[in-house]
C-alpha cells in the first residue's frame, strides 16, 4: 500500500504519465502490493523515489556497458585524471575536480577502470544521483568521494550499506549472494552485490546481466574442494534513504 | 651454517630486496652448494624465500631445495593462478609463510596477497586456530598503516571461533586510536563514555556470559557497512542449550519479537548460572509470565 500525507494514493493514478512496462509502473505496482505500507509525504516525494530508483537501473546497465573490468582491491584501477589510488585499493576523488565529472567518466572511460563488485554498486548509486541532482547539486553535495567497498560510504548514503528485509522487492535494490564454501584463494567469489533491474534481471559488476540463478551458477563454480554448501540469494535488500535525498533535493530546487 | 642468523636474511633486512637478490644470484654463479644450503637453512624466514624464487627457477635449484620450501615454492605458484594447492602435507609450511611472513607484511601486493591466502587456507580447509593471534596482528598492523585488510578480516571471522573475539576485544585497548575504531566496528560496538578499559571489561564480560550462544554470520564488508560477524543465538539462550537443533519449535518463543526474545534469553540465561531450581521453575511459567518477570528483573 502506498499513502501520501495520511491518505492512501490511488496506485492507477499514480502511474499515469509513465508508458506500459516502464520501470516506473513496476516500482509503484510493487510498493502498492506490498504488505507494509510505503508512506511518502507527498506525491512530489513520491516521483523523486520512482524518479532515482529508475536512474539506479539506468546507471546499473549504463555501468555494464561501460566495458569497466573486473579488478581485486590490489589489482584495481582507475583515471588519475580523476581518482587516486588509495593503499587499500580504493579510489579516492583528486583534489580540483569535479566530482560530477569524475563519476561520468567512469561511465564513459569504462574501460580505465577496474574494481570489484561492491565498488560497482557504489558507482552506480553516484551515477544515478548525478543524473537526478544535476551537476550543480551533486557537486555541493558530494565534494568529497571515496569509491571503495561499504566500509567507506558518504554520510548522506550511508544506508546503502545496511541490509534489511524489505517489505517488498523492487527495482533499484541492492541485493546479495552469498557463498559460504567459497574457494580459499579466491575471496573476492564470497558473493555477488547486484542491483534488481526488473523482470527478474540483476546487474552483477564482474559477471553481468542475468537471471540470479546464472549468479548462483558462477559462483558455485567457484567453491572450495570439499564444498558442501551451495551460493544462495539473501533475503535483504538495501536502498539509500530515499526520504533523505529528497530533502536536499527539494531545498535546492 | 654458523652465526645467529642467515646470510641473506641479514642482507634483506639490511641492504634491501635488491641487494639480496644480486647477492644470491653471484652466489649461485660461483658457489651454488653454499647458496643451496643458505636457502634450505631453517632460519631462512618466507620474505627471503619469496624474493628469491625467480633467482632459485633461473639456476634451476628446485630440486635442490628442502621439502618445506619446494611446497612454499608451489603453493606460491598456485595462489598466483588463483587456484587452490592440491599438494599434501601443507598445512605446516602454511603456518611458516604466514608466521614467518607476516613480519614483512607490504612486501608488495603479490605477497601480501600470498599471506592472505595462506591464512584463508589455514582456517578455511584446515580450521587452524593456533594463528588467530598472527591473524589478527596482521590485520591491525594493516589497518595503522591504511592497508588493505577486508580478505583477513572476513578470513578471520571465518574461524567461527569465539578466540577471534577475544583477541579482538583486546585491540580496544590498543594505544592506536585507529585500531580501536576498527577493534569497535568489528565487535559491532560504540565508544563508551567510561573510557577504553571499561569499554574492554564490558566486553569481556558479555562474550564470558554468551559465548556457549554466540553464532558466526559470515557478514563481511562486502555485504554491509555494518556488518555482524557474530550474533546471539537467543532461543539457544533462552534454552541454555548451546547445541539446539534448527528444527526445535517452541511457538510461544518464535512468535515473540526481538526484544521480547532477546529480554527473555537474557533473563534465562542469568538465572541458570544463579539457581538451576530457580530457573527450572522459570521454565514451567507461561511465556507471558515469565517476559513479565524478565523485564521486572531487566528493569
Amino acid at each position: 500500500m502506498i499513502t501520501i500525507g495520511r491518505m492512501q494514493a490511488d496506485t492507477n493514478e499514480l502511474m499515469v504519465g509513465y508508458p506500459e512496462n516502464s520501470i516506473e509502473r513496476k516500482i509503484i505496482s510493487g510498493m502498492s502490493a506490498a504488505e507494509g505500507t510505503y508512506r511518502f509525504g507527498s506525491r512530489e516525494e513520491l516521483e523523486f523515489e520512482v524518479n532515482l530508483r529508475t536512474e539506479i537501473v539506468n546507471s546499473a546497465w549504463a555501468l555494464y556497458r561501460s566495458n569497466m573490468d573486473f579488478a581485486v582491491f590490489r589489482e584495481s584501477r582507475c583515471n588519475p585524471y580523476y581518482w587516486r589510488k588509495t593503499r587499500e585499493g580504493g579510489f579516492m576523488l583528486n583534489e580540483s575536480v569535479s566530482p560530477y565529472d569524475a563519476v561520468i567518466d567512469i561511465y564513459t572511460n569504462g574501460r580505465e577502470y577496474a574494481t570489484e563488485c561492491a565498488t560497482a554498486m557504489i558507482i552506480v548509486y553516484y551515477g544515478a544521483l548525478a543524473k537526478v541532482y544535476g551537476k550543480e547539486l551533486f557537486d555541493s553535495v558530494f565534494s568529497f568521494i571515496h569509491l571503495m567497498n561499504w566500509h567507506y560510504i558518504d554520510r548522506n548514503l550511508k544506508e546503502i550499506g545496511y541490509m534489511i528485509r524489505p517489505r517488498a522487492y523492487l527495482p533499484g535494490d541492492r541485493r546479495y549472494v552469498v557463498n559460504p564454501d567459497v574457494n580459499p584463494v579466491t575471496p573476492e567469489w564470497r558473493g555477488e552485490n547486484l542491483i534488481d533491474l526488473s523482470d527478474g534481471k540483476y546487474y552483477g559488476h564482474g559477471i553481468g546481466v542475468y537471471t540470479v540463478e546464472v549468479f548462483i551458477r558462477a559462483l558455485n563454480n567457484n567453491r572450495r574442494e570439499d564444498a558442501d554448501e551451495e551460493a544462495y540469494f539473501m533475503e535483504t535488500a538495501a536502498n539509500p534513504n530515499y526520504s533523505h535525498l529528497y530533502g536536499i533535493y527539494r531545498r535546492y530546487n | 651454517m654458523r652465526g645467529r642468523n642467515n646470510l641473506l636474511e641479514d642482507i634483506r633486512k639490511r641492504y634491501g630486496t635488491e641487494e639480496c637478490i644480486n647477492t644470491f644470484r653471484e652466489m649461485c654463479k660461483t658457489q651454488k652448494d653454499r647458496a643451496v644450503a643458505l636457502i634450505n637453512d631453517a632460519r631462512l624466514g618466507f620474505a627471503t624465500l619469496y624474493i628469491l624464487i625467480p633467482v632459485i627457477k633461473e639456476f634451476d635449484l628446485s630440486e635442490h631445495l628442502s621439502p618445506k620450501n619446494n611446497r612454499a615454492v608451489t603453493i606460491c605458484e598456485s595462489i598466483k593462478k588463483r587456484k587452490e594447492p592440491t599438494l599434501a602435507d601443507i598445512e605446516g609450511t602454511l603456518e611458516w609463510i604466514l608466521t614467518s611472513g607476516s613480519e614483512d607484511d607490504g612486501l608488495c601486493d603479490e605477497f601480501d596477497t600470498i599471506i592472505d591466502d595462506a591464512a584463508s587456507l589455514l582456517i578455511n580447509k584446515f580450521h587452524n586456530s593456533k594463528i588467530l593471534p598472527t591473524v589478527a596482528k596482521i590485520i591491525f598492523s594493516r589497518n595503522a598503516k591504511g592497508g588493505y585488510i577486508h580478505d583477513l578480516v572476513w578470513v578471520f571471522f571465518r574461524s567461527r571461533n569465539i578466540e577471534a573475539l577475544v583477541i579482538t576485544a583486546g585491540y580496544l585497548l590498543s594505544k592506536n586510536e585507529k585500531n580501536v575504531r576498527l577493534a569497535r566496528e568489528l565487535l559491532n560496538i560504540h565508544e563508551d563514555v567510561s573510557g577504553k578499559k571499561a569499554e574492554y571489561k564490558k566486553m569481556f564480560q558479555w562474550i564470558k556470559e554468551n559465548y556457549p550462544y554466540i553464532r558466526f554470520t559470515g557478514e563481511n564488508f562486502l555485504y554491509s557497512s555494518r556488518p555482524n560477524p557474530f550474533d546471539i543465538d537467543v532461543k539457544s539462550k533462552y534454552l541454555c542449550k548451546s547445541d539446539i537443533a534448527k528444527t526445535d519449535q517452541i511457538p510461544e518463543f518464535d512468535s515473540l519479537d526481538k526484544e521480547a526474545q532477546t529480554t527473555l534469553a537474557d533473563f534465562s540465561g542469568r538465572l541458570f548460572k544463579r539457581s538451576r531450581t530457580d530457573w527450572e521453575k522459570f521454565m514451567k511459567q507461561p511465556i507471558e509470565a515469565q517476559l513479565e518477570e524478565a523485564r521486572r528483573y531487566l528493569r
